[in-house]
């Protein structure tokens, strides 16, 4: 009986294109693309209140970057990325300035079909990379795991 | 009286569901610090036991903190201000490998050791109890300074609050003055 709920849970939230963890909710409506033809897939990201996650251009190194990956294996070509623009934070008693994202925003990520790809509704798997502080505490980096939809006509 | 007494309880619940760092408490202050034997990038071996008889500051950190990253260079220069009066000052690296702490860290050319606390255990040691409970408990400790007195008891613990970070570690060192002057 519990498995069969999960189950049930599991598959709302597939089909809602929404996955979340304790501090990232990401939402992925599903991709209707022609063969052959560009499309783009915008992932909102959601991020908990009073927390921001750093950007993905930083000036520093070692900082840990927010990536998105989509794996469009052989039917699609990943092209161009599109992230908003970073907000500054303050590191307070320096002068350093961080790129951060906070609260709603969106990711755009621009691809081609394959003349050859196949019209099916097809299953592509992302995963949105970050690392998240708040004002007392900054967490080890985490991973959110995530399905896109792509309807290819 | 009864106002006062709402008063009171109202106060009371508003200080207690405070987090400790707003409340600008510290934790763990007075207790033994939790032992610890752990190798420095260097490859040599440092224990809590053999440095007993010296002050010792302790900052957790990982090689994406920015704010321990922020901090890093006002270490060094507290290292080597205080070094003369008996403090050692170490950082510990929570959870990450070799390479990359030492292809991070060298960058700040740190005069004094960098450990290693691979698996986390050490900063899990040094998470206060109740304090973020939500968290895995070697996160808790990330960006936190800590003063070890001459006995092996904390006397200073400052965790991570951006909105009053005292990057230049004057708090720490007000504290270690303090120590230092009366001997303790």
């Amino acid at each position: 009986m519990i498995r069969w709920f999960i189950i049930f849970l599991f598959n709302s939230v597939i089909a809602f294109g929404q996955v979340t963890d304790e501090l990232v909710k990401v939402n992925v409506p599903d991709v209707s693309v022609q063969v052959g033809e560009q499309s783009v897939i915008s992932v909102s990201v959601e991020v908990k209140d009073r927390y921001h996650i750093q950007a993905n251009a930083i000036k520093e190194e070692f900082i840990i970057p927010t990536t998105l990956e989509i794996n469009g294996g052989e039917e699609f070509i990943i092209k161009n990325q599109v992230f908003p623009s970073a907000k500054q934070f303050k590191l307070e008693g320096t002068d350093l300035y961080l790129d951060v994202f906070d609260g709603r925003f969106e990711i755009q990520t621009f691809f081609i079909t394959q003349k050859n790809t196949q019209t099916k509704v097809h299953h592509v798997d992302g995963k949105l990379n970050y690392q998240a502080c708040d004002s007392v505490r900054c967490l080890f980096p985490r991973t959110i795991e995530f399905s896109i939809y792509v309807d290819v006509r | 009286m009864k106002s006062i007494l709402k008063n009171l309880a109202f106060t009371f619940s508003v200080m207690f569901s405070m987090p400790l760092h707003a409340q600008g408490v510290q934790p763990m202050l007075g207790q033994s610090a939790p032992p610890f034997a752990l190798n420095a990038l260097n490859g040599k071996a440092y224990s809590l036991e053999q440095l007993k008889g010296n002050y010792i500051v302790i900052h957790f950190a990982t090689t994406w903190c920015p704010f321990c990253n922020a901090e890093a260079p006002n270490l060094e220069k507290l290292y080597k201000e205080y070094r003369e009066k008996g403090v050692e000052v170490f950082i510990v690296d929570v959870n990450e490998n070799k390479e990359l702490v030492e292809k991070s860290f060298s960058r700040f050319n740190f005069s004094f050791p960098i450990l290693l606390d691979a698996d986390g255990k050490i900063s899990a040691s040094y998470a206060p109890e109740g304090v973020q409970p939500d968290l895995e408990r070697k996160e808790v400790p990330i960006a936190s300074n800590l003063i070890i007195d001459k006995e092996g008891k904390i006397r200073f613990y400052s965790l991570l609050n951006t909105t009053a970070f005292d990057a230049k570690l004057t708090q720490l060192k007000q504290k270690l003055d303090e120590l230092i002057e009366t001997g303790k």
